[in-house]
């Protein structure tokens, strides 16, 4: 009985070694299929690029070797950049303007920890135009306190724009540790003048 | 007169239940488990557990100060099917039997179980993601690393087919820019030709030359974390009466490419793969318990109903409390915010050896106590005669 375990053994671990695996060659034929769920949506047929890839309304040029992050109703273009993506560039569009020009700036300021400015102050700052709305230009160093944060970030940049269209609000934010928004300063700017409004097909 | 050399079947038992094979294979699993354990930090969890646990020989490049010294090692499989077989036919079948080692038999025994179970394991468990909003139900989960490219077939009335058609990731994962792969099927009036798979990629607008409708394939570093890569591939699609069609697939596409082909529309995405389950789950309220000034979760919990054919039936899963039922499992795994409120995400799990480690535990337990005990009795039978003579 043993030497037939033997002998059985030992074909186990010959098959083992020679087991074949799946032949994949230059021509496949499609054997898998999957069941669909009664809940599972049903897709949208004939989707055009743009909304398949989620830039229905807006064109713009990702600089090369940022992200996209996951968009959002408030957020249409959300990228990242940086080795782990620690740096982040958003496109904001807001109808009620969200407290008008001054508010904003003075909120990003209070994000990065820094005094508010005043109607003068705010008329000193640069401009610079956005989708072809002459905005302000926002730059501030300080530590960097995110929507929802408890602790402060050390030694962050944020650089961005703030327009205004009759009671909207367009806004462009890039935040991150201060030596990557420098090193990409020029992929912003570059971002900023690729942004447009996408015409109806 | 010399000894009869031994057959061929005979040496390859000889060295498959050798004690050599066993403290080489132990200390090959030693090696590994260390390096992969190590490569962790740069690899992420699944790249490391392909490369030294589920492979059957690896390099690995040991870093001697500035040098790299490239050195070629058994993998976790072929070490694993070693073990087995060098515990079958040597701690099993060519162990003496009697009275005397019955214990170490079971616990040999169930030690071959639980190598058994993590090879069902490997090869047949299923594990992914189910999130839910409040109210909403479903019956399949999503895998965390297994990418489909899926067909599915809808009439002029935009009635889809009950199936869906699959082309499992291992047939086109190899195919990076420049090289490509056709796939076809006889009641699919077309083929599809695969290219240009990048594991984690963002698709770009683009009016360079190559670009496919406006938009091309931008590779960025892969993450850590496989769950995080986004791939996308290009395909074109031949139709039989001459057209061709081309488009990039990107999993994080919001609809699929459509294509009309004899009578009917296709449409084509790439996705994670998704299993059925046999019964509906429907999240009725989620709630979380934070640690006090933190966002550090101290308790999720999920109080569902599983839909069984119509049939309602309220579940709580909370953490460390999963579902069970027809052999699937369904464990509460995490939450996240989104736009449209809080979502709850289970994992679900499915593995025919789920319980095997449990039972192999309880049989080795088992079987070393009765090894010792019967050395203790003997033992002490030893002792009193000894006494009494």
């Amino acid at each position: 009985m043993f030497s037939f375990l033997r002998r059985g053994a030992s074909a186990l671990a010959l098959c083992a070694a020679l087991s074949s695996c799946e032949r994949i060659g230059t021509r496949m034929e499609i054997t898998h299929t999957r069941e669909i769920s009664q809940y599972e949506a049903t897709p949208k047929l004939h989707a055009y690029a743009q909304e398949r890839f989620g830039d229905e309304r807006l064109s713009w040029k990702t600089p090369e070797g940022w992200a996209r992050a996951e968009r959002s109703q408030m957020r249409p273009v959300n990228l990242t950049f940086g080795p782990n993506g620690e740096g982040e560039c958003y496109l904001a569009m807001l109808p009620g303007g969200a407290g008008g020009v001054l508010a904003n700036v003075n909120r990003w300021r209070k994000q990065m920890g820094q005094p508010e400015l005043d109607e003068a102050a705010l008329e000193q700052l640069p401009k610079k135009v956005l989708m072809g709305i002459q905005g302000v230009f926002v730059e501030v160093d300080g530590a960097y306190t995110n929507v929802g944060a408890t602790e402060a970030k050390a030694d962050h940049r944020l650089i961005g724009i703030i327009a205004s269209l009759g009671e909207a609000g367009l806004f462009v934010k890039m935040v991150g540790p201060k030596a990557l928004v420098v090193t990409n300063t020029a992929a912003f700017e570059e971002f900023v003048a690729s942004l447009k409004l996408r015409m109806p097909q | 007169m010399s000894a009869k050399p031994a057959s061929l079947p005979a040496r390859l038992f000889a060295f498959l239940s050798s004690y050599g094979l066993a403290v080489v294979v132990l200390s090959f699993l030693l090696l590994i488990t260390y390096l992969g354990t190590v490569a962790q930090k740069d690899l992420g969890l699944l790249d490391s557990q392909r490369k030294y646990f589920d492979s059957w020989w690896l390099i690995h490049d040991f870093h001697l100060g500035d040098m790299v010294l490239p050195v070629p090692l058994p993998g976790g499989g072929l070490l694993m099917v070693a073990l087995f077989f060098n515990m079958l036919c040597g701690a099993v079948i060519r162990i003496r039997k009697g009275w005397r080692t019955i214990g170490v038999l079971i616990s040999h025994l169930a030690i071959l179980f639980m190598l058994a179970a993590g090879f069902v394991s490997f090869l047949f468990k299923t594990e992914g993601a189910m999130p839910l909003f409040e109210g909403q139900a479903s019956d399949q989960y999503q895998s965390y690393h297994e990418r489909i490219l899926e067909i599915r077939r809808f009439d002029a009335a935009g009635k889809g087919e009950p199936a869906a058609r699959v082309i499992p990731m291992r047939h086109f994962a190899d195919l990076a820019p420049g090289k490509a792969r056709v796939f076809h099927a006889g009641d699919l009036p077309f083929e599809v030709q695969v290219t240009g798979y990048r594991r984690n990629a963002n698709v770009v607008q683009s009016d360079e030359a190559g670009s496919i409708e406006g938009y091309r394939i931008q590779e960025v570093s892969n993450a850590k974390e496989d769950e995080a890569n986004t791939s996308a591939l290009e395909i074109t699609v031949k139709i039989k009466d001459g057209a061709e069609q081309k488009a990039i697939l990107w999993e994080r596409a919001a609809e699929p490419f459509t294509v009309d082909a004899g009578g009917s529309a296709y449409t084509f995405a790439l996705a994670r793969m998704k299993w059925k389950l046999p019964f509906a789950i429907r999240l009725e309220d989620f709630q979380r318990e934070l640690h006090p000034g933190t966002m550090k979760a101290r308790k999720y919990t999920s109080h569902v109903t599983k839909i069984t054919d119509g049939r309602e039936e309220p579940k709580v899963v909370t953490m460390n409390v999963p579902v069970r039922d027809q052999g699937y499992v369904v464990y509460q795994a995490s939450f996240s915010q989104g736009a449209n409120g809080e979502q709850s995400v289970f994992t679900v799990a499915k593995n025919p050896s789920d319980q095997w480690p449990l039972w192999s535990c309880v049989a080795v337990a088992f079987g070393l106590c009765l090894h010792f005990l019967m050395h203790l009795v003997r033992f002490l039978r030893r002792a009193l005669q000894s006494k009494t003579a």
